[in-house]
């Protein structure tokens, strides 16, 4: 990668040396008791190997705002895993300094049976937040959202669309320094992604660092200015927004 | 130690999601967390009738406590299956210390089990002033370090089934089979003397191998200030519980590394 050697001198905030994630498509069921343990021991006997990313190697500037690009099953929700820390590597390494707000799908751990208040509190411990910060944020969330009246209601008669107002507005609260967010801004309506838009830039403004995955040429080139195109699990190109979007958007089409 | 530095940075995780794991039980109930109470109670109501009709050779104070102390075990391990596949989603969406899931489901029926121990002492206090039971002794004081060494066990063999349970789901029928094998194996249903006053020394030692027998005979013996078993038994018992712990902490964490890959 020679694309950082102009920040050179400065840390990177996120580094992959190497990194690649291999699954093992298990098409048959463990049927014996050596399968079992074959498989405990991630050695599948009758799986078949599936490279999800490789050779990756990556750093990306505090304050920098990158966009991965790339078609179904290119590694892109995987690679954003691996940074979040969901997903371990099966060989490299993934350094990463600094509160990490993943996103990879809004409102992780959300319960149907809880109300939205103690969803709130239960997704934002999730996201790392203390409780002594949920409870300042607690007011901005409800706010934000706009659920005061449903917020002690349970979750189940959320609407999907209330749910993910309520997961957004956890997210933006919890002040991390890396915001990672997978297709999150593409659900809500017109109104609730203007908001989103607005949150994000708010975000960018204050300095964190934003990766995230969209199918929309409009925002990625709306917020950032470098672009990774991952494709089947390898960096294809990357570099400034206009250049990759083009020649992306010219591959696929 | 790494384990106890990243648990203490996620206390509010785990305190919220052992509330969590409380309130959803008794969600839907329209009695609630009352039930806590209510099933020791009924319980110990329904024990007292049928071993009146069946004759049973166990005091009914004997046979409560042991299984006070067989729930606990029972409850976790049933829970444990799907402390982990249960939360699927939060596994694969985010990042936090995968333990803390089964640890809050253990946390979560040590409340239970406080709850039902409370209930006993009550039982036992009526029994004392209806018909002269005795009280507990000094002994009273080792209570809390029973409990500890049952909490550790029960979190071992939680860890265990709930990491195994994810790659290898005839866990849950296996566990079946071993539960039931070891509820016999543990003087639940028959005191402890039945064991010891029959079978020479090198069977007794294999009795009290298992965790289950020194932990519920400890809580009799402090409950009902009955003479202890000897201490070298009781140690056996206790030592064979924290070392289940160390297992299962040494295989969750070899397991949970793939957890999110799995499910």
């Amino acid at each position: 990668m020679t694309t950082n050697t102009t920040q050179a001198g400065k840390q990177p905030i996120i580094q992959l040396d190497g990194v690649a994630k291999m699954y093992r498509l298990n098409k048959k069921k463990p049927f014996l008791v050596h399968d079992a343990v074959q498989r405990l021991l991630g050695r599948g006997t009758s799986g078949e190997d599936f490279w999800a990313i490789r050779e990756l190697s990556l750093s990306i500037q505090p304050g920098e705002s990158l966009a991965v690009v790339g078609g179904n099953g290119a590694g892109k929700s995987t690679l954003l895993g691996l940074i979040a820390g969901t997903i371990s590597p099966t060989c490299g390494r993934v350094t990463v300094s600094g509160r990490v707000g993943a996103l990879l799908e809004l409102g992780a751990g959300f319960h149907s049976d809880l109300t939205g208040r103690e969803n709130v509190f239960l997704n934002a411990s999730l996201l790392g937040l203390q409780r002594e910060e949920a409870e300042e944020q607690f007011e901005n969330i409800v706010t934000y959202s706009e659920l005061r009246d449903f917020i002690d209601v349970p979750l189940r008669n959320y609407s999907s669309g209330m749910q993910v107002r309520l997961g957004f507005a956890v997210a933006i609260h919890i002040h991390p320094e890396i915001l990672i967010m997978d297709e999150v801004m593409s659900v809500g309506d017109q109104s609730f992604q203007i908001k989103c838009s607005r949150s994000i830039r708010q975000f960018q403004e204050a300095g964190k660092t934003i990766l995230f995955v969209s199918h929309s040429p409009g925002q990625v080139s709306q917020l950032c200015r470098r672009v990774i195109w991952l494709e089947h699990g390898r960096l294809k190109r990357e570099g400034p927004t206009e250049e990759i979007l083009a020649a992306y958007q010219q591959k696929s089409s | 130690m790494n384990l106890l530095a990243s648990l203490k940075h996620h206390q509010d995780l785990l305190w919220i999601l052992v509330m969590r794991n409380i309130k959803i039980r008794y969600k839907n109930s329209s009695l609630g967390f009352l039930w806590t109470l209510l099933s020791p109670i009924l319980l110990i109501v329904i024990y007292k009738v049928f071993l009146s009709i069946l004759r049973f050779k166990i005091d009914l104070p004997v046979l409560v406590i042991g299984i006070m102390g067989w729930n606990f075990l029972s409850m976790c391990m049933g829970d444990s299956l799907y402390a982990v596949l249960g939360n699927a989603n939060m596994v694969k969406k985010s990042a936090f210390p995968r333990i803390v899931l089964p640890l809050s489901m253990v946390l979560a029926n040590l409340v239970n089990f406080l709850l039902f121990l409370v209930v006993v002492c009550f039982y036992l206090l009526i029994l004392h002033v209806v018909s002269g039971l005795a009280l507990p002794g000094v002994t009273l004081i080792a209570l809390p370090l029973i409990i500890v060494t049952q909490l550790a066990l029960c979190l071992g063999v939680s860890l265990i089934s709930s990491s195994l349970n994810v790659y290898f789901r005839d866990m849950e029928h296996i566990q079946g089979i071993v539960m039931m094998a070891w509820f016999f194996m543990t003087p639940v249903i028959y005191p402890v003397s039945q064991v010891t006053s029959k079978f020479g020394s090198s069977f007794q030692i294999l009795f009290f191998l298992n965790p289950m027998t020194g932990l519920v005979s400890a809580y009799r013996a402090i409950l009902l200030n009955l003479p202890f078993p000897s201490v070298g038994l009781l140690a056996l018992s206790a030592f064979s519980a924290w070392i289940i712990l160390l297992v299962g902490l040494r295989l969750f964490d070899k397991l949970q590394v793939r957890f999110a890959d799995v499910l």
